[in-house]
C-alpha cells in the first residue's frame, strides 16, 4: 500500500546518489562516443550502451554450442537473440552453480575446521601462527594448482572457490572464537553447562556478529575466485566468455558480461545482507552493522 | 614437498635456467616478484589514500557521502578481477592495469572501514573535546581520525592481504612480466613445484608488508587495547 | 562441627607461579548455610578472587574448600553466580536465557518451560519471556540473571558486585527482589560490593577483605526490612564507622587526591 510513497521517499532521500549514478552512466556514454576503436574487433575502446545491448548481446549467440534450439554460429549458423539468451543463461547458470557449490563447501569446511581447531584452547593458540601465514597467501594466484590437483573442469573451479572462501572463514572462525568475552563462558559454566553445550549455545552464537561482518568480504572473494577460476581454468562460464572477448579485444561483449556479473554480485550481496539481518536479529541496533 | 618448494624458490630466485626456456626474460623469479610488488605497493598506497580520504570526507559531510557512497559500493560489491580484461586493453600490459586494479580494490575496502571507524566512535569523545574548547579541525584531527585508526588498520591489513592475489591474477591474463605471468608459464610445462614456489614467495612478500603494518599499528595504537571506543551501552 | 555451609581452610591463590604475590593468603572462613554474607574492600584486595574461588572458576593453590560438605573441584550445580558484567546471553530470548541452566541439567522441555515462567514471574518479568535481552533495560536484564540462577535452585549463590553498574533506584528495587528470593529459598548468599550502604542493607555479616586476607569479620544484626530508620540507627552507624576505620579511610585521606 505504501509502495508509491515509499518509492517517492526513496527517490527523495537518495536523490544525490541517484544523480551520481545517472551522471556516471552519462559520462560512460559520452566517453564511448569520443573513444577510438580497438584494432581487432573494431569496437570502441569504451563501448556505448547501444553497442553493448545490441551487437554485443546478439554476438553472445556465438557461445551457444548445442545442436538444438538455436543455430550454432561457428558452423555457419545465423546470430540470433534466442541463441544469445540461451548462451547467456547457460554460462551464467554454470558460473552461479560453481559459486554456490564452492561457497557451500568452503563454508562447511572452513567454519567446521575452525570450530574443531577452537575446541581446545591449546590447539587454538598453536594454530595461531600457521593461520596468520595462511591469511597472507595470495589465494587468487593458486588457480593453476587446482587445475593440476583437481582438473581443468568444474570440480577444479569449485574446489578453488571452496579453498579461497574456506581459508578466509577458517582464519575468521578461529579469531572470532578467541574474541568471545570470557564472562559468557564463565557464566555458562557456573550454570552447569557442559563443554559441548557451551560450544553450541554460547560460542557459536557469540561469534556470529564477527563472522557476519566478514561474510560480505568472503562473498566478494568467492565471486573473484569463480571468475578468476574461469578465466584460465575451464572452457565455460562467464569468466571464460570474458577472456574470449578479451582475446578479440571485443569490449562490447566484455562490458555486457561485466554488467551481468555486477548485477549478480549485487543481487547476492543484497541477499546475504538480508540473511545477516535475520541471523543477528537479537543484536542491539547500535552494534548491528 | 615443502623442502622441494623452498629449494625451488631459493635456487631460482635470482637466476633461473628454466624461465628463458618458457618464453620469459632471463633472470630468476626476483624481477617478476619485484614487478608485482611495485604494482601492489603503488596501487595499494594510492587506493588506501583515496579510500581513507573518501571515507573521512563522507563521514564529515553527508552530501559527499551520498555522491561517493554509490560509487564505492559499486566497486566494493563487484568482484574487481572482472575488470582486469578491460584495464589490460585500456592501460596496456606495462603494469598500469594491475596498479589501477589494486588501487580500486584497496580504496573500496578502506572507504568502508574508515567510514565504520568514524561512525562507530562514540560521539561523546567529540562532544567532550568541544566542551574543552577544541575547534572543528582539532576535533577532526585529534579525535575522530585517531579514534577511527583501529578500524582503518583492520581495513589496511585486509586490503594488503588481497592485493597480491589480484595483481598476480591480472598478470596471468596478459603481459610479459610479473609473478602471475611466471605462474602461467610454469603451468604450461606442468611445473607444480615452481608454481608453489612463486605463490610461497608472494606470501613471504605479503607477510613482510603485513608485518610492517603491524609494527606501524603497534606504534600508532599503543593506547588502543584498553580503550572502549564504541562507547556502546553495557 | 556441621559440614553444610561453606568451609575454607587455609586457602591461598597464586595466579602466577613465578610471582611471589598471593591473590588470597591463607584464608580460613566458615559461612553457615542460609547466611547472607557481604564482602567489602578496596579493589584489587582479593574480593573477586575469593568469590571466584568459591564458584570454582579459580583453583586454590593451597588449602581446602568445601561447600555443603563437598570439595569444590570446579563450577557445580550446588552453586550459582551472578556477575558484575551483563552476562545475559544477547542471542537467546529471555525465556531461553532462564532455561539455560535447566537445560544444562537435562530437565524435560515442558518442566523447564514452566519453571522458567515461574521464576520470571517471581522477579516481576512474567511478560518479558518472548523478548530479546536488547529490548530490556539494564535493571531488567539483572532480573533475568536472577531468575536464571535461582531457577537452578543453588544452595549457594555467589554475587560479584552484581548491581554495581545500576542507578540508585533500580538497585534499591533489586535489593528487595533479592531479599525476597533469599527469604523464600533460604539460599546461602555471598555478595561482593564496593558500597558500604549496600552491605548494610543486605548482609547478616560483613567481611572486609584486603591484601588477600580477611581484615575484619563483623556481625550486622540490624532488624529487617532495613529501611531508612534502621540504616541510620546508632547500631548501623557504628558498623559503618567500624568499616570506614578498618579500610583506613577515617581520619583525613592519607592517600592524596583520589
Amino acid at each position: 500500500m505504501t509502495g508509491m510513497t515509499g518509492m517517492g521517499a526513496f527517490l527523495r532521500s537518495h536523490r544525490i546518489g541517484i544523480a551520481t549514478v545517472v551522471l556516471l552512466v552519462a559520462g560512460w556514454e559520452i566517453a564511448a562516443w569520443l573513444s577510438p576503436k580497438t584494432v581487432l574487433a573494431q569496437t570502441p575502446l569504451v563501448p556505448s550502451f547501444g553497442n553493448i545491448l545490441g551487437e554485443s548481446l546478439l554476438g553472445m549467440s556465438d557461445y551457444w554450442k548445442f545442436p538444438f534450439w538455436a543455430p550454432i554460429t561457428s558452423l555457419g549458423g545465423e546470430q540470433t537473440y534466442l541463441g544469445a539468451f540461451l548462451a547467456l543463461g547457460w554460462h551464467t547458470s554454470l558460473t552461479v552453480l560453481r559459486l554456490l557449490a564452492g561457497v557451500f563447501l568452503g563454508t562447511v569446511l572452513g567454519v567446521g575446521l575452525g570450530l574443531v581447531l577452537s575446541w581446545s584452547p591449546f590447539v587454538r593458540r598453536a594454530a595461531y601462527m600457521p593461520l596468520g601465514v595462511m591469511r597472507m597467501v595470495p589465494l587468487l594466484a593458486m588457480i593453476p594448482l587446482f587445475q593440476f590437483w583437481v582438473g581443468t573442469n568444474t570440480a577444479g573451479v569449485i574446489s578453488f572457490v571452496a579453498m579461497a572462501t574456506g581459508a578466509v572463514l577458517l582464519v575468521g572462525t578461529v579469531n572470532s572464537v578467541s574474541n568471545v568475552p570470557a564472562r559468557y563462558v564463565e557464566y555458562a559454566r557456573t550454570l552447569g553447562a557442559s563443554r559441548l553445550q557451551i560450544f553450541a549455545r554460547v560460542i557459536v552464537p557469540a561469534i556470529l556478529p564477527e563472522m557476519m561482518s566478514s561474510a560480505l568480504l568472503v562473498l566478494g572473494l568467492a565471486w573473484s575466485a569463480v571468475i578468476a577460476g574461469e578465466y584460465i581454468g575451464i572452457d565455460s562460464g562467464l569468466g571464460r566468455i570474458l577472456t574470449f572477448a578479451q582475446f578479440m579485444s571485443n569490449t562490447g561483449r566484455m562490458a555486457l558480461v561485466t554488467l551481468i556479473v555486477l548485477a549478480l554480485a549485487a543481487a547476492s550481496n543484497v541477499f546475504v545482507r538480508h540473511l545477516i539481518r535475520r541471523a543477528l536479529e537479537w543484536m542491539p541496533e547500535s552494534d548491528r552493522r | 614437498m615443502p623442502h622441494q618448494v623452498a629449494g625451488n624458490a631459493i635456487f631460482n630466485l635470482v637466476s633461473s635456467e628454466r624461465l628463458p626456456g618458457i618464453g620469459l626474460p632471463s633472470g630468476g623469479y626476483l624481477p617478476h616478484l619485484l614487478f608485482t610488488a611495485r604494482n601492489v605497493l603503488t596501487g595499494g598506497v594510492i587506493g588506501v589514500a583515496v579510500g581513507i580520504a573518501a571515507g573521512l570526507a563522507s563521514a564529515e559531510r553527508r552530501e559527499i557521502g551520498q555522491v561517493l557512497g554509490p560509487i564505492m559500493s559499486l566497486f566494493g560489491t563487484m568482484p574487481i578481477i572482472v575488470l582486469a580484461p578491460f584495464f589490460l586493453i585500456w592501460f596496456g600490459l606495462s603494469g598500469t592495469a594491475q596498479v589501477v586494479q589494486v588501487a580500486i580494490y584497496s580504496a573500496a575496502i578502506l572507504y568502508v572501514f574508515t567510514l565504520r571507524g568514524v561512525n562507530n566512535l562514540s560521539p561523546a569523545f567529540s562532544e567532550y573535546a568541544a566542551t574543552l574548547g577544541a575547534s572543528a579541525t582539532t576535533r577532526f584531527l585529534r579525535v575522530r581520525l585517531p579514534g577511527s585508526l583501529p578500524e582503518i588498520f583492520g581495513g589496511l591489513r585486509i586490503a594488503f592481504a588481497g592485493n597480491w592475489g589480484i595483481a598476480a591474477a591480472t598478470e596471468m591474463l596478459g603481459g610479459q612480466y610479473g609473478s602471475g605471468r611466471v605462474i602461467v608459464a610454469l603451468r604450461s610445462v606442468y611445473d607444480l613445484t615452481g608454481i608453489m614456489a612463486v605463490v610461497a614467495l608472494l606470501a613471504v612478500l605479503a607477510l613482510l608488508v603485513d608485518g610492517t603494518l603491524l609494527a606501524i599499528r603497534a606504534r600508532l595504537l599503543r593506547w588502543a587495547s584498553v580503550a572502549n571506543l564504541s562507547g556502546a551501552a553495557r | 562441627m556441621s559440614m553444610d555451609g561453606i568451609n575454607l581452610d587455609g586457602v591461598s591463590v597464586r595466579y602466577d607461579p613465578n610471582v611471589d604475590e598471593l591473590a588470597l593468603n591463607d584464608i580460613t572462613l566458615r559461612i553457615p548455610a542460609g547466611q547472607f554474607v557481604c564482602i567489602v574492600g578496596k579493589s584489587g584486595g582479593g574480593k573477586s578472587t575469593l568469590v571466584r574461588t568459591l564458584a570454582g572458576l579459580v583453583k586454590p593453590s593451597q588449602g581446602s574448600l568445601t561447600v555443603g560438605g563437598k570439595a569444590v573441584e570446579g563450577p557445580g550445580e550446588d552453586r550459582g553466580m551472578v556477575f558484575q558484567e551483563d552476562t545475559v546471553f544477547p542471542w537467546l530470548r529471555v525465556q531461553d536465557n532462564v532455561e539455560f541452566g535447566l537445560r544444562a541439567r537435562s530437565m524435560p522441555k515442558q518442566e523447564r518451560s514452566r519453571k522458567a515462567q515461574e521464576w520470571l514471574a517471581a522477579v516481576g518479568l512474567a511478560d518479558a519471556a518472548g523478548k530479546w535481552p536488547r529490548e530490556l533495560s539494564g535493571g531488567m536484564r539483572k532480573r533475568v540473571a536472577l531468575a536464571t540462577v535461582f531457577a537452578t535452585e543453588p544452595e549457594t549463590l555467589i554475587m560479584d558486585e552484581p548491581f554495581g553498574a545500576l542507578d540508585f533506584v533500580t538497585r534499591s528495587v533489586l535489593h528487595s527482589v533479592l531479599l525476597d528470593l533469599w527469604r523464600q529459598t533460604e539460599t546461602t548468599i555471598v555478595f561482593v560490593t564496593h558500597d558500604i550502604e549496600e552491605a548494610l542493607v543486605l548482609g547478616d555479616r560483613i567481611l572486609i577483605v584486603s591484601d588477600g586476607g580477611i581484615l575484619a569479620d563483623l556481625d550486622c544484626p540490624l532488624p529487617r526490612p532495613r529501611l531508612e530508620d534502621e540504616r541510620s540507627s546508632p547500631e548501623a552507624l557504628a558498623i559503618t564507622r567500624e568499616i570506614v576505620r578498618r579500610l583506613g579511610l577515617s581520619a583525613g585521606t592519607p592517600e592524596g587526591p583520589a
